[in-house]
């Protein structure tokens, strides 16, 4: 429990009376990269909507259980706090238009009017696209739209904005799906090294990507937490049926 | 001949279906105003070309373009910011909840008073106490134009993707920084086509309160003395110049609403 950023107790969410997710419990340890896979719709992304506070804004959602982030009940907390601790980056890009590539990768502070010297916000800058391996490359366009590039840069610099305002937690929202190959292997590798500051809950359809590169995975059907565990062991033993069959590609 | 399968609406379309219907009808008892100024404009406009052509252009385009900027931008400038009061509003309640109660309360809302400008309109006869009063006419253009640019600036709203908002929201940014950060910059140019629609609309609507004012009282109405009395040297009568002026804002108007669709357009 102590090593365990999120922990997740019988949470359970509906809107309009339609129940979501039921009952889930799941613990995320610090500084590892939790995979969730499931068929369409079964609800994997409302979970990071719910880890990331955003779930109740839909209207007519309810919820019950609880999220503890570092023992603490996320409900309990600063709902502003929580999204920049937990935040979540959806399977678009979403840069924001009239922004410059430098005020996307600090739209953290710019949307929360967090006042930063230049000097602490070139260092946020540089550290950002550092990581997503962009510095070189934007360096010296900082200060132009981001319209130019190309899809797989935009999803590396929506990771930069996300990483930009030092979240606990990165909750990602199939961010993979519209890329190729090169673009997809290059994100892996970046999520994988995310992995040493950062703890990484991702929500994949792909489940070769899932067994490439976390160390837990759970799989969620219809709401429900069918099952959850090390990677290693759920591809190569998985405990319940129906895990099986999807992981061979098989209705279940 | 196989008969196509008829498609079922369900609870939710047919709701959304029903508010539309009832939104079309309301849009579109609104536009009588505009109508009516338009076949208006166009009559007296026909008529005016033939004094335009032996008329001084340029006291008709003075008097026009002096007569009906007043009335025109003083409505402008009052309704802009309980417009974007409405908007923030509108804009909180429609961010990522889908409260579709409210978002048809608002839209209808908004189309209401321009149907009851219309009944007082025709029923009560208007024009005549309108006579020489800015304030009332400024009133009466309010209630046209106030709810048509709030439908616009909620229509642009809805035309922004959702999913920015979100990201915008998700990020931590509260409701305000949302609105002035993301929102409003990213219809700026939407909003500034829709100021030259609903200046266009005012300009075209502002004509026939001129035309039968001068043809009761036969004197020009918000001008100031000294701008009248230049005007009034001209050895024109008063209906040669509303005629013209007429003619002159048509140009205006169809002019103003191009130039909104090339802006919309890029």
């Amino acid at each position: 429990m102590i090593n365990n950023i999120i922990n997740i107790l019988d949470y359970s969410c509906s809107v309009n009376g339609t129940k979501i997710l039921k009952n889930i419990n799941m613990s995320v340890c610090t500084n590892c990269i939790l995979s969730v896979i499931g068929p369409k719709e079964s609800g994997k992304s409302i979970l990071l909507k719910a880890l990331n506070r955003t779930f109740e804004l839909i209207n007519n959602s309810k919820q019950s259980g609880e999220i503890l982030f570092n023992a603490q009940n996320i409900n309990k907390q600063n709902v502003y706090k929580i999204r920049q601790k937990i935040s979540l980056i959806s399977s678009k890009h979403n840069l924001f238009p009239r922004m410059t590539i430098l005020e996307n990768v600090l739209a953290g502070y710019i949307l929360t009017n967090t006042k930063i010297d230049n000097i602490t916000e070139v260092k946020i800058l540089e550290s950002a696209l550092k990581s997503v391996g962009l510095w070189e490359k934007l360096r010296n366009s900082l200060h132009t739209e981001h319209q130019k590039l190309n899809l797989g840069d935009k999803i590396k610099l929506s990771i930069a904005r996300a990483i930009a305002i030092y979240p606990k937690v990165l909750l990602l929202d199939d961010i993979t799906a519209e890329l190729d190959n090169n673009d997809k292997n290059d994100i892996e590798r970046i999520i994988y090294e995310l992995k040493s500051t950062h703890t990484i809950i991702f929500v994949t359809n792909d489940i070769t990507q899932a067994a490439r590169i976390s160390d837990y995975t759970a799989f969620i059907a219809d709401g429900e937490l069918i099952e959850f565990g090390e990677t290693n062991k759920m591809f190569t033993t998985p405990n319940n049926s129906m895990t099986e069959k999807y992981l061979i590609g098989d209705n279940y | 001949m196989s008969q196509l399968p008829k498609i079922e609406l369900n609870s939710r379309e047919k709701e959304e279906n029903l508010f539309y219907k009832i939104l079309i009808i309301l849009s579109f008892t609104a536009l009588l105003p505009l109508f009516y100024t338009m076949v208006d404009i166009l009559i007296r406009g026909a008529i005016s070309l033939s004094f335009i052509m032996k008329s001084n252009l340029s006291s008709l385009i003075i008097s026009g373009t002096l007569n009906s900027l007043i009335a025109t931008i003083l409505p402008i400038i009052i309704m802009l910011l309980p417009a974007f009061i409405l908007l923030y509003f509108y804009s909180i309640y429609n961010q990522v909840k889908t409260n579709r109660f409210v978002k048809y309360l608002m839209q209808s809302f908004a189309e209401f008073p321009s149907l009851l400008f219309v009944a007082i309109l025709y029923l009560l006869n208007l024009h005549s106490f309108i006579n020489n009063s800015l304030a009332l006419l400024t009133i009466a253009l309010l209630m046209i134009i106030f709810p048509k640019f709030c439908k616009m600036l909620f229509d642009s709203f809805d035309e922004i993707d959702s999913e920015i908002i979100s990201t915008a929201i998700a990020l931590g940014a509260k409701n305000r920084a949302v609105f002035f950060k993301i929102i409003l910059p990213s219809f700026s140019r939407t909003v500034f086509a829709d100021l030259l629609k609903i200046f266009a609309l005012t300009f075209g609507l502002t004509i026939p309160f001129f035309a039968i004012n001068n043809f009761i009282t036969g004197k020009m109405v918000f001008l100031q003395e000294t701008v009248l009395s230049e005007i009034l040297k001209f050895p024109y009568d008063n209906q040669d110049l509303i005629l013209g002026n007429a003619f002159l804002l048509l140009i205006v108007y169809l002019l103003t609403n191009i130039t909104s669709v090339l802006i919309l357009k890029k």
